[in-house]
């Protein structure tokens, strides 16, 4: 029955609802525990499973399919008033949401049709306790002043929520709107705001009495427990009209017009902003964009922005002919059109770059929900209380960026829940509260941003750390004892700090985080570890916004050209024989009282043939202890460039991040500073000249 | 040539019904994510024949089916419902309302191809 026509777009749309179906469950736990049920949400859940079994039915996704299937039949009970969202129901949700998102996973990698772990939770499902079903239901005509007309179209759920506003003895409205056609959805939307801090919108129905052309109306049922004229007053639209039909409302039959506010056309800007940022006025705004939004797979993107790069160097390219042509007799007047041209379209061409940029730029939201997620399963496994905070989580990055940043901030935390927080016991013992704290922040800072993961656990024992780092010798033990705090904390990011098989060794902090630090390498960014023994550890990740076209500085080493990615660069110095020392073997200068080693190419890359000029230029990457500075022979300016890869047989080259295309048709290296940086730390390339 | 509506609000569905129904000799499919969109459209447009979903946010394909039979261009256009095989009381009402089909998802691309093109014929 199912085709199996399988899209990029399937999995995108079927992924957004699963991270949805997340972000619901999330606020919905938060909400139960504070005693709260919003129908409004169970709603939401309950429609999201709902799309997910639509779709997974019809491409074929088997496994989506028969979890969505049940969930579906769970929430709907929910939302019906059958079933409590209770903590048991609570787990067995965000195990589903868990279970979607590995199915989802392995059918984007062309496995459609795998069902493990399915039938464990459908039984779990199926095993959530069903409260009492309401039976014997008086027809709803002879409960409120609705036509058969109307209640014809109501949907199973809606006549439920019109029950249940009845049960609880809230007045029913009927809210009778005419709007323009262009724009009523923006109407609805604002009925929509002001009538939810005191009710429930129940319905919306496009009017059983049709307005003069060009308008439309609307008969809104809404429950509430304040009266028509604090209704009316709060909406303060002058074309809704307020309509008593429940119990309550009956004994006020009159109708309420709602009365103009004061200044009618500019509601004060207090009201107009409160507007705006409420949650529900926002739930308005993704109403309307639903159909604006274009989804578009990244690698189309990619391409473009490829082009881009290409076009301006083809657009030097032009640029370097017309200087030709400047040098020809009768052409200079030609030739200075060109120019003036040529900066037009480069004008342009950074407007269509910022343009592709912008549109890649994806919130970190989505990803930080999947690590609430993570970090409360982890929790549990392990019997810690932990309380997951996010802030930051509107910052954008490149939606590629955001994608491999996935896998590395979900080791940070687990290895801060695992590792950092320690058991509510010896919490208790140690005068903190038994919860644990494990806190995920973003900010933008220019073109970078910061992705911190905090703990308020046991930090990282600065001594023993050492002790390790010694005898797996990472480092020589002369070194560790003129190592810095920080710089042994960055210790643990070198891989065979620790190994998986050591987990229980001590803190145990060096889990992996050489992979972590590997992943954000590859993305351009730095991990730094800070900590406080008793007070916790605090990660932090710096990572450029994009990186499809990064601005680079173009050096001449030894004849050859390269690019350093300038992000990497602190700062360029012409290196004067004199500024130049010899520390165990080992050349350094001073930058403003810093001792700064030496690193030169030639012995990196064993490049023979041309010494080092008379006077070399120094280029300064990385930050405090970590600063190294670069020997090149030439600065020949800054430049966009556009990373490509390498093929396979260069790929592991250690210090080269790939290749870039320079005007004049020439290729040239691209370095990698971080990694590069790391090789001489490890002594891996001689740094002597 | 047939102008063909699809108000679904799962765009992976909507292109595939789209794409099933752009088979259609000289079709023209119009493709909506909600029922506001379609109440926007449908008044100022011409469109021979709709294929709708029940459950959709905002307003249902319920409403959106009863306010359409309203308009005087729409009285007798026909209308498909495609939707999740739950709720026999929301066929029923769908029926009640003027619906001229009913098909579960997940359907047979053929079928729905199928009663797409007899319900176009039945009109003609």
């Amino acid at each position: 029955m199912s085709s199996s026509v399988f899209t990029p777009e399937l999995i995108a749309e079927a992924q957004e609802i699963v991270d949805a179906l997340n972000s619901d469950l999330i606020v919905a736990e938060s909400e139960a525990r504070a005693g709260i049920v919003d129908p409004d949400r169970i709603n939401g859940l309950f429609r999201s499973a709902h799309s997910l079994k639509g779709i997974s039915g019809m491409f074929g996704l088997s496994g989506v399919s028969r979890l969505a299937h049940d969930l579906e039949s769970l929430l709907d009970g929910m939302r019906l008033g059958k079933v409590q969202l209770d903590a048991n129901a609570l787990d067995v949700l965000f195990s589903c949401v868990e279970r979607f998102g590995a199915l989802i996973a392995a059918a984007a990698e062309g496995d459609e049709n795998l069902e493990v772990g399915v039938d464990e939770l459908v039984v779990r499902l199926k095993n959530v306790t069903s409260g009492d079903v309401g039976v014997g239901k008086t027809e709803l005509t002879a409960l409120v002043d609705l036509s058969a007309d109307v209640v014809s179209v109501l949907t199973e759920y809606e006549e439920h929520r019109l029950r249940e506003n009845l049960k609880k003895d809230r007045n029913l409205f009927m809210l009778r709107s005419a709007f323009d056609l262009s724009n009523f959805d923006v109407g609805l939307a604002e009925i929509d705001a002001a009538v939810k801090p005191l009710g429930e919108v129940i319905t919306k129905l496009p009017s059983s009495k049709p307005g003069e052309s060009g308008t439309i109306a609307f008969d809104i049922i809404v429950g509430s427990d304040s009266d028509a004229e604090s209704l009316a007053s709060a909406i303060s639209d002058d074309r809704v009209e307020v309509i008593p039909i429940g119990k309550r409302g009956a004994t006020q039959r009159a109708a309420v017009a709602a009365p103009v506010a004061a200044t009618p056309l500019a509601p004060s800007t207090e009201e107009s902003a409160a507007l705006l940022t409420s949650p529900e006025a926002d739930e308005g705004a993704t109403i309307r964009s639903v159909s604006r939004t274009v989804r578009v797979d990244i690698r189309r993107l990619d391409r473009l922005m490829n082009l881009v790069g290409e076009l301006g160097l083809t657009r030097m390219a032009f640029e370097k002919i017309g200087e030709g042509f400047r040098r020809l007799q009768g052409f200079t007047g030609l030739a200075a059109e060109l120019h003036k041209e040529g900066r037009n379209f480069e004008r342009r061409l950074t407007e269509l770059q910022a343009g592709i940029m912008e549109v890649r730029m994806v919130p970190l939201a989505n990803l930080f929900e999947r690590m609430v997620r993570i970090g409360r399963k982890v929790s549990r496994e392990l019997n810690r209380e932990v309380r997951i905070e996010v802030s930051g989580e509107g910052t954008e990055l490149d939606k590629l960026i955001v994608e491999d940043l996935a896998d590395p901030l979900m080791h940070l935390v687990r290895n801060a829940i695992d590792h950092g927080i320690e058991a509510p016991e010896d919490r208790e013992a140690n005068g903190k509260p038994r919860e644990g704290m494990v806190r995920l922040t973003a900010t933008a800072r220019g073109n970078h941003v910061l992705v911190v993961v905090s703990d308020d656990g046991g930090g990282i024992d600065v001594a023993r750390a050492l002790e390790s780092a010694v005898q797996k010798g990472l480092v020589t033990p002369e070194r560790a004892a003129e190592l810095t705090r920080r710089e042994v904390f960055n210790l643990l990011l070198l891989p065979g700090f620790s190994t998986r098989s050591e987990v229980s060794e001590y803190s145990g902090r060096g889990v992996g985080m050489d992979v972590v630090k590997t992943k954000i390498s590859q993305l351009s960014g730095i991990v730094d570890i800070d900590s406080e023994p008793g007070r916790g550890t605090t990660v932090t990740i710096t990572l450029p916004i994009t990186l499809a076209i990064i601005p680079a500085l173009i050096v001449i080493v030894a004849g050859e050209t390269y690019a350093i990615p300038l992000n990497n660069v602190q700062e360029t110095l012409a290196l004067e024989p004199s500024l130049v020392r010899t520390i165990e073997n080992r050349e350094v200068i001073s930058v403003r009282g810093t001792t700064v080693p030496l690193v030169d190419l030639r012995g990196i890359f064993h490049i023979d043939g041309k010494g080092r000029p008379d006077l070399p230029y120094g280029v300064i990457a990385g930050v405090g202890q970590n600063a190294t500075a670069l020997v090149v022979d030439e600065l020949v300016g800054q430049q966009d460039i556009v990373i490509k890869s390498l093929g396979r047989r260069l790929r592991k080259v250690p210090g080269i991040a790939g290749a870039a295309e320079l005007g004049n048709q020439k290729t040239i290296l691209v370095i990698d500073m971080v990694e590069l940086i790391d090789e001489m730390a490890r002594g891996g390339g001689d740094g002597r000249a | 040539m047939p102008r063909l509506m699809v108000v679904e609000d799962s765009a992976a569905m909507r292109g595939m019904i789209a794409s099933i129904l752009g088979q259609i000799a000289d079709s023209e499919v119009v493709e909506v994510a909600s029922g506001f969109e379609a109440l926007k459209l449908l008044p100022r447009d011409v469109v021979d024949l709709i294929v709708m979903d029940i459950n959709m946010p905002d307003i249902n394909g319920l409403e959106l089916l009863s306010f359409v039979r309203k308009l005087p261009a729409y009285a007798n256009t026909p209308v498909l419902i495609v939707t999740t095989e739950r709720g026999e009381e929301d066929r029923k009402r769908g029926m009640a309302l003027g619906a001229n089909g009913y098909l579960v998802k997940p359907f047979d691309p053929d079928e729905l191809l199928e009663t797409v093109i007899n319900l176009l014929s039945e009109r003609s």
